[in-house]
């Protein structure tokens, strides 16, 4: 294609056309006819040639392609293009340009390209990309980025924007870097604006050492410090020089303002705090209100140093607070470095004598841009100091999570950094105490507190408690509930139940888990801690559940409980109580406590107890209760059962007073039920022995079996709701909780929850004192009605015996030939007989009516008032207690309140009785 | 071990349940044959000292006294597998063997003779036990020697051991089948009386039910005497279930019948058993909950004693105790009982409380059953009473006859008289007039009434 004029237009379409496709001249021919073909054509775009809308629908495209620094450039390019007058027909340009960077068969090609062709004509080293190398350009100058900042995930801005570049940018609508020095950022815009801001930093750096390598030419300049454009709708002139060094110099003031220190003019105000130009000196207003702005930072800044100042020293604050300042300080690290860059520059641009106008250098308006980003950094900083005044541990971690709560993206990872750094020590002591139940927490600052007085019998009960303000805001209530427990549980494993025993926690949760630990911590309010704290807390409390059931034999001793204390062996009741029966008889004050336990070993010995684990045996002891005045062995006696070691954490002392209470009730209903089987014994022996001689007796005795009978009733029904209404139900309920209780809480929980209902139920809590006065009452009469039976059978016997004596008598003088009696002797007889049946047997009638009407009035009376109770199990009682409506027919008021009280029950349960 | 209990068995009928009975409690208690614990049964929390004691060397003897006039029954216990378990020494035969020829007065008559050497064994017993409760006599009223040396015992132990309990099981003949007893009248009758006045509790299995239900429910058409026995044993050990796993309750015999029984001569009880197989494996396909077997065991279809419908009298329950055993939800036992209460599904008697008492209790691990839940019944109901009329009707018939007296007369008793059995008849009249007055709300102040017609 030589033979072709470059100058021509045919010429410039082949070198085009050449560069487009990037191939050699001789290859392009068939591109070349092609586009010869397609300008021959004729054809015009349908589209109005309105060169502003073009360059904005570039511009636009340029962004959506995420490449706003492009945008940027080109708007730039465009105006000087518009002022310049070079190119008369640049709609044509721009329309063609911008129609090819979408061309069907190039769509990958860029617009950089384009724009590489449309400054065909400028020199070749202004088109490069804005990221272009140029070989020998010092490197620490080239970037911003802290060194390293990608891999360290430090804060700092380019933390930031290495964190968002992985965050799917939302495409901002415009750019309007062209239209104003600040642009107004939206949150959408954000993103990109931070990422321009890094690319504009090194632009603006790279773009100084151009100078140098540049070839003098004017346009070298120009391209590049097209970013400084804002300066130029401020000043009229780039040859103003009456401002040029007061923006230096104001600069300079800035940078000093910006950490703090009094610039020359700028001065911190103590009065007003805040920072101050000085009035005397001749600032434009509009450069006073960028300063104004600008010195924000410069307050910021010392408001967060101060803090951190104060309080890196402060060994009180705690590794919380000092993790917070460390987090502080390394932001302000961050700003200073930024700070460094623009004095950097500055400082250069002063030695390079670069005009501030000329573009090339910083100015007051590219210096609010681009502290825009570090602004809103310290602001939500300050904001945190604020806020985390006088807060330490949990608390301040919470105030720190609390400002997580924001739509900005990038202040959000501020937050997240920051809350990181400082739940950072929560998390290590959490860790500790997870798995190893140390708490190391010199500063108070974690949410689990230890009181070191408490002795290890009551260590799971009193010794660890949550520190409610503690609670950092990402641990939910539930999850510090279970924190606690974990490394309570591990200590109690540890010092009550001396189980030294690694734990292999960490393992499980680990190989639960398969991720590593940073991870586990850094996310703080997902799932993953949830899960670690689950997986700890079923691994420790099923270690702990382990040891109390195979070393401390707890189910034994819950059963042992059951079977002493709550009088299931039977057998060994029994027999104590037959052993103990001339003991307990005596007056309370007359008893030895070491006979009682000589007797206790008996029983033990001749029963099933025996094969009981003799660990549990020698548990087993005799209490006394405290003796009141009149009180009989029975009433004090009882049971004990000692525990020590972790089984104590169950069975404390107050659930041991709740079991001796209960112990005392059911040791004397057992008494009632084993007097009765006395008397009954004894009704059936003497029947048999008297009715012989002493017929007369017989209703008597008729009407002692008849209302004993119905005391045997009563007990056994007593005995009987005692022991499927209340302990075997109770009991059912505790061992099935107990065998699901996934931790000792629980175990502790339901075991309380057996206790109270057997005390309810038993007619043991405040509710229920008239109905258990009521039933000792009735408990006494048996016992008055057995030693009024008693003498009845002394004297009847004393009777039969003198009969007995007085036929002897006839037999042996008949025998030996006399008369059988005497008139006397039978005289004698016939009136002792009426004696013993007048006197007698109508006095013990009598007495015997009266205790009978007594009981059976108590016992209605009980019946009334069971009915009147809210408990309904209680009901379960009087329904068995009067089983046949024995006791309705008597008493035409239990009827009624009887049925009263069926359809309270029935209205109450919603279902027919 | 305290609360001991000695067992009696007299006669062929006493032996052969006897001989059952200590079957089963050996399979249940993982007791071999030999009177060796089984290995699988060592760690028991069963208790075995009531009705056994541990010899020298570990062999578990019965606590029990094997008594006949005649040797064949007591042979084939000693030609039985089970021949080394009981105490030789406690075998007491007669030395003439000869038996009591089904002769009440014979059997009476030479349990006066024996009695030194009988008493010899049962002293040695009871010197043996820690807190003997009382004695358990196995034996039939219709026979020679349950019923006739039984008497005997019952009254002499009465005396002996006057604070001591005596349950008997006593079989009741067969009213179905003619016996070849033909005295069995006057037998049952001068037995009835001793049980009566002398023992303090009578489980009555009656051979007329039992073969009805050995018939009937178990379709066995001519049940043998083991099949029947087999019965027999399971209600006898069913029955002390609670005195051998002890629990909250019932754990000594005396606080197991002295509820059943509220006056001393209304201690005749009734028994009933549900689900009733033989055999093991003959698997019912019924469920069984708690209200089942409760609401079965008021069936009179299970209940084994055979008792007439008597229209005038409002036959009552006295007092039911059951016990269950298996796999029972205690909280189900409340809900049974309430729907009994509202199915009206018990008579109870008019005069005082009364109410179904029940026990749950253990069950042997060793024996497998069929059924997740079983229950015995032992009730003390009114209508025992026509068994006892029956009886009375017989004897009646018999004595107007004046017929088969000679064998009694040829003993001392009847030498002179017959008031023995005019008294005896009397005595059963007046246990029979209790339970019909048992019937009634007047039952209170019944022996006011006696008195006041024994004073006029």
């Amino acid at each position: 294609m030589s033979k072709v004029d470059m100058k021509s237009p045919a010429g410039l379409l082949h070198s085009l056309v050449c560069r487009i496709t990037e191939k050699k001249e001789d290859d392009v021919s068939p591109h070349f006819q092609y586009a010869l073909r397609v300008l021959g054509s004729h054809f015009t775009p349908s589209v109005e040639s309105d060169e502003f809308q073009l360059a904005e629908r570039i511009k636009r495209k340029l962004v959506k392609q995420r490449r706003e620094g492009d945008a940027a450039r080109f708007a730039e390019l465009h105006r000087k293009l518009q002022s310049n007058n070079v190119v008369k027909n640049r709609w044509a340009i721009l329309y063609l340009l911008y129609n090819l960077s979408h061309g069907p068969d190039r769509p990958g090609i860029k617009i950089t390209a384009g724009e590489a062709l449309f400054g065909q004509g400028l020199p070749t080293d202004a088109t490069s990309t804005p990221f272009y190398h140029v070989p020998g350009m010092p490197g620490p100058l080239r970037t911003p980025m802290p060194p390293g900042g990608d891999t360290t995930g430090s804060s700092g801005i380019s933390s930031i924007h290495t964190a968002d570049r992985s965050d799917p940018t939302p495409t901002p609508q415009s750019f309007p870097a062209s239209y104003g020095p600040t642009p107004g950022i939206t949150p959408a815009q954000a993103a990109a604006q931070r990422q321009a801001l890094g690319n504009r930093l090194a632009l603006s750096l790279s773009s100084r050492q151009q100078p140098h390598l540049g070839n003098g030419d004017m346009s070298v300049a120009t391209v590049p410090s097209g970013r400084g454009t804002a300066s130029l709708s401020l000043r009229p002139g780039a040859d103003n020089t009456s401002f040029e060094l007061s923006e230096a110099a104001l600069l300079r003031d800035v940078l000093f303002v910006f950490q703090g220190i009094n610039g020359k003019i700028i001065k911190m105000s103590s009065t007003a705090d805040r920072f101050v130009i000085d009035r005397k000196v001749g600032v434009p207003q509009a450069w006073r209100d960028l300063l104004g702005k600008l010195s924000e930072l410069g307050w910021l800044h010392n408001k967060i140093r101060k803090f951190v100042d104060s309080k890196i020293s402060d060994r009180a604050l705690g590794l919380v607070g000092q993790s917070f300042c460390a987090a502080l300080q390394h932001e302000l690290t961050e700003y200073y470095r930024l700070v460094a860059v623009l004095d950097a520059q500055v400082q250069q641009d002063q030695d390079l004598g670069v005009s501030v106008g000329s573009g090339g250098g910083l100015t007051l308006r590219r210096l609010v841009v681009w502290s825009y980003e570090p602004l809103q950094r310290l602001k939500t900083l300050a904001c945190l100091v604020d806020s985390c005044k006088g807060k330490k541990g949990g608390a301040l971690a919470s105030v720190v999570h609390s400002y997580m709560q924001t739509g900005d993206p990038s202040l959000r990872s501020l937050v997240k950094h920051t809350l990181n750094v400082v739940s950072q020590p929560i998390w290590e002591i959490m860790e500790q105490w997870i798995y190893e139940g140390d708490l190391e927490d010199n500063y108070q600052e974690y949410f689990v507190a230890s009181d070191p007085t408490v002795k290890e019998d009551r260590l799971w009960h009193d010794k660890y408690s949550l520190r409610k303000s503690m609670i950092p805001a990402f641990i939910t209530r539930e999850q510090a509930d279970k924190i606690l427990l974990i490394g309570k549980t591990i200590n109690f494993i540890r010092q009550v139940c001396r189980d030294r025993s690694p734990l292999k926690t960490k393992a499980v949760v680990k190989t639960g888990e398969a991720e590593e630990e940073g991870d586990l911590f850094t996310r703080d309010v997902d799932g993953s801690l949830q899960q670690v704290i689950d997986t700890a807390y079923r691994e420790t409390s099923r270690i702990l559940l382990d040891i109390l059931h195979t070393k401390y034999k707890f189910m034994d001793h819950l059963k042992a409980m059951r079977r002493y204390l709550l009088l299931g062996q039977g057998d060994f009741i029994r027999h104590l109580m037959d052993l103990l029966e001339p003991d307990l008889n005596k007056p309370a004050s007359t008893l030895y406590l070491h006979n009682l336990t000589g007797i206790l070993e008996t029983a033990i010995r001749a029963t099933n107890a025996q094969f009981d684990d003799p660990d549990i045996l020698k548990r087993i002891d005799v209490r006394l209760l405290e003796v009141s005045p009149g009180d009989c062995g029975w009433d004090v006696f009882s049971l004990d059962y000692h525990v020590d070691g972790p089984i104590n954490t169950v069975f404390t002392p107050e659930t041991k007073i709740q079991y001796l209470r209960v112990f005392n009730f059911l040791w004397r209903a057992k008494r009632m039920e084993y007097t009765l089987t006395e008397i009954w014994k004894d009704q059936m022996t003497i029947h048999k022995l008297l009715l012989k001689t002493v017929p007369e007796l017989a209703s008597l005795l008729h009407r002692c079996h008849i209302l004993s009978s119905e005391m045997v009733h009563f007990i056994n029904q007593m005995q009987y709701y005692i022991t499927f209404e209340v302990l075997e139900c109770s009991w059912d309920e505790l061992w099935k909780k107990v065998k699901e209780s996934p931790d000792l809480d629980h175990v502790i929980a339901s075991h309380q929850v057996f206790l109270d209902a057997i005390i309810q139920h038993c007619l043991l809590d405040d509710e229920s004192r008239e109905l258990l006065t009521q039933l000792r009452t009735i408990f006494d009469l048996i016992i008055k009605f057995q030693s009024a039976e008693n003498t009845m059978y002394k004297k009847a016997e004393e009777e039969m015996n003198l009969r007995l004596r007085f036929l002897r008598r006839i037999q042996e003088n008949t025998e030996k030939g006399k008369w059988g009696v005497t008139e006397l002797d039978e005289e004698e007889e016939k009136t002792r007989m009426e004696e013993f049946r007048d006197k007698f047997l109508s006095k013990t009638t009598s007495q015997l009516r009266v205790i009978s009407q007594s009981y059976q009035d108590m016992v209605q009376n009980f019946l009334l008032m069971l009915n009147e109770h809210t408990d309904a199990s209680l009901r379960f009682l009087s329904f068995r207690l009067d089983f046949n409506g024995h006791y309705h027919q008597r008493e035409p008021k239990l009827n009624r309140s009887l049925s009263v009280s069926y359809a309270r029950t029935r209205r109450r349960s919603g279902k027919d009785p | 071990m305290p609360r001991e209990i000695i067992t009696l068995q007299l006669g062929q009928c006493g032996n052969q349940i006897g001989m059952e009975f200590w079957k089963q409690l050996c399979m249940e208690h993982g007791i071999s044959p030999e009177g060796i614990l089984e290995d699988y049964a060592t760690e028991g929390t069963d208790r075995k000292d009531v009705f056994f004691y541990q010899a020298d060397d570990e062999h578990y003897i019965p606590r029990a006294v094997l008594l006949d006039l005649e040797p064949r029954v007591i042979n084939t216990i000693l030609n039985s597998p089970y021949a080394n378990l009981y105490n030789p020494e406690n075998i007491y035969m007669s030395t003439h063997g000869g038996g009591a020829g089904n002769n009440w007065a014979s059997g009476y008559a030479q349990g006066e003779k024996v009695q030194e050497e009988v008493f010899d064994i049962i002293d040695r017993e009871a010197d043996g036990s820690d807190s003997l409760e009382g004695f358990v006599i196995c034996h039939s009223i219709a026979g020679g020697t349950g019923s006739g040396m039984g008497s005997y015992m019952v009254e002499k132990l009465n005396d002996r051991f006057p604070k001591k309990l005596i349950q008997t099981y006593s079989v009741f003949p067969n009213q179905d089948e003619i016996s070849d007893v033909v005295v069995q009248p006057y037998n049952s009758l001068l037995t009835l009386k001793r049980l009566t006045q002398n023992a303090d509790c009578v489980v009555v299995l009656d051979n007329t039910a039992l073969n009805r239900i050995a018939v009937d429910r178990l379709h066995i058409q001519n049940p043998s005497f083991s099949q029947i026995n087999s019965l027999v044993s399971t209600i006898m050990s069913t029955s002390t279930t609670t005195l051998r796993y002890p629990g909250y309750m019932n754990n000594d015999l005396i606080g197991l019948i002295a509820s059943l029984i509220p006056t001393p001569r209304l201690h005749f009880l009734m028994t009933g058993y549900t689900p009733l197989t033989t055999d093991q494996k003959a698997a019912s396909v019924r469920k069984t909950t708690v209200l089942d077997v409760m609401r079965r065991l008021l069936q009179p279809k299970n209940m084994m004693v055979s008792t007439d419908r008597i229209r005038h009298i409002n036959h009552c329950f006295i007092s039911i105790l059951n016990i269950i055993q298996g796999e029972v939800d205690p909280t189900q036992v409340h809900k049974s009982l309430q729907r009994i209460r509202e199915r009206k599904l018990a008579q109870f008697i008019p005069w005082g409380p009364a109410s179904i008492q029940v026990a749950l209790s253990r069950k042997s691990p060793y024996v497998q059953s069929a059924h997740r839940v079983s229950g015995l019944m032992l009730a003390n109901h009114t209508s025992i009473s026509s068994l006892f009329e029956r009886c009375l009707k017989q004897y009646d018939k018999l004595r107007k006859r004046e017929a088969f007296l000679e064998q009694f007369r040829k003993e001392n008793m009847f030498k002179e008289n017959l008031d023995e059995l005019d008294n005896s008849r009397e005595v059963v009249q007046q246990l029979v007039d209790e339970y019909h007055a048992a019937t009634r709300p007047d039952y209170i102040s019944w022996g006011a009434q006696e008195a006041a017609e024994g004073r006029s």
